[in-house]
């Protein structure tokens, strides 16, 4: 690879020390809720301020600073998902992937009817104007697996698409999907259990 | 004809990949009988809206900070690396 020609000097990034300050608590929330571990989230945001170092000279300045540290953080959880998903223990990926085909679940009847049928929400857009109904979510969120968490991070937050998933955890689409489905089908209960139910409805009102 | 357990499926799956004409039809059907999973299906969307909120909420949570042991730490790794 030719070497990038040399950044104009008003687009060079700005110097190192001033990035823990200025970025330091922004990318340590965007580490925390995706992988919701303290030391781990310090510890990206560290590797992420490293790599950024040793890279400095490719910040072209097309995007912002912080856009640029972030899509670097945004690598280094995309490592850290691929490392820990081959570590977990065999209990839960048996748990997760069984076969790697949708199995039988608590969520349905041996005849495929709902075993609850889910509750009714009324108007949930309501909810999210309460600041309680966020933690409740990350609550949830924290309660997947995870597998199932690490592949709603890369599906809904990360925005990857089922190709880049597969792709990049090296799964296969079928296992993806019901990763996938498997993490939506909790977070959907968990939610209605801990805030659609009656208390969180009468929370709301 | 589907039942509610595949409807599911189907439905997570449809915010993932496009599903085939015959997969959309079964699933219109089905969700034109069924109260349960049309409402599953409404919720589903709206967990699938979330996300985008979440993130912006979260990185300007004020609560959440890098801890001073920490940027300690690091600001000291960066020294190092220069």
């Amino acid at each position: 690879m030719p070497p990038p020609s040399p950044p104009a000097e008003e687009r060079r990034a700005t110097d190192p020390e001033t990035w823990l300050g200025a970025y330091g608590d922004y990318l340590y929330r965007y580490a925390l809720l995706r992988v919701r571990d303290e030391a781990a989230a310090e510890d990206l945001v560290q590797e992420t301020l490293l790599a950024a170092l040793k890279g400095r000279r490719q910040f072209d300045g097309q995007s912002s600073e912080r856009t640029w540290l972030t899509g670097i953080l945004k690598h280094k959880i995309l490592d850290r998902f691929r490392r820990q998903y081959r570590e977990v223990s065999l209990d839960e990926a048996g748990v997760d992937c069984e076969g790697e085909e949708f199995g039988m679940d608590e969520f349905f009847a041996a005849d495929g009817h709902w075993a609850v049928k889910p509750g009714d929400w009324a108007d949930p857009a309501k909810a999210t104007e309460n600041a309680h109904f966020w933690d409740a979510l990350i609550r949830c969120l924290e309660r997947l697996s995870p597998r199932q968490r690490q592949l709603f991070v890369l599906r809904e937050l990360h925005g990857s698409d089922n190709e880049e998933i597969c792709k990049d955890m090296e799964i296969t689409a079928t296992n993806a999907g019901v990763l996938l489905y498997r993490a939506r089908m909790s977070l959907r209960q968990c939610l209605e259990h801990h805030w659609f139910g009656r208390v969180g409805a009468a929370e709301i009102r | 004809m589907l039942n509610c357990r595949q409807t599911s499926q189907l439905l997570s799956g449809s915010l993932d990949r496009s599903l085939t004409l015959r997969e959309r039809l079964a699933l219109r059907i089905h969700l034109l009988l069924c109260d349960a999973c049309a409402r599953f299906a409404r919720q589903l969307r709206f967990l699938h809206r979330l996300a985008a909120e979440l993130e912006a909420r979260s990185v300007a949570d004020e609560r959440v900070k890098l801890g001073a042991g920490a940027r300690e730490r690091i600001r000291r790794a960066l020294a190092g690396e220069k």
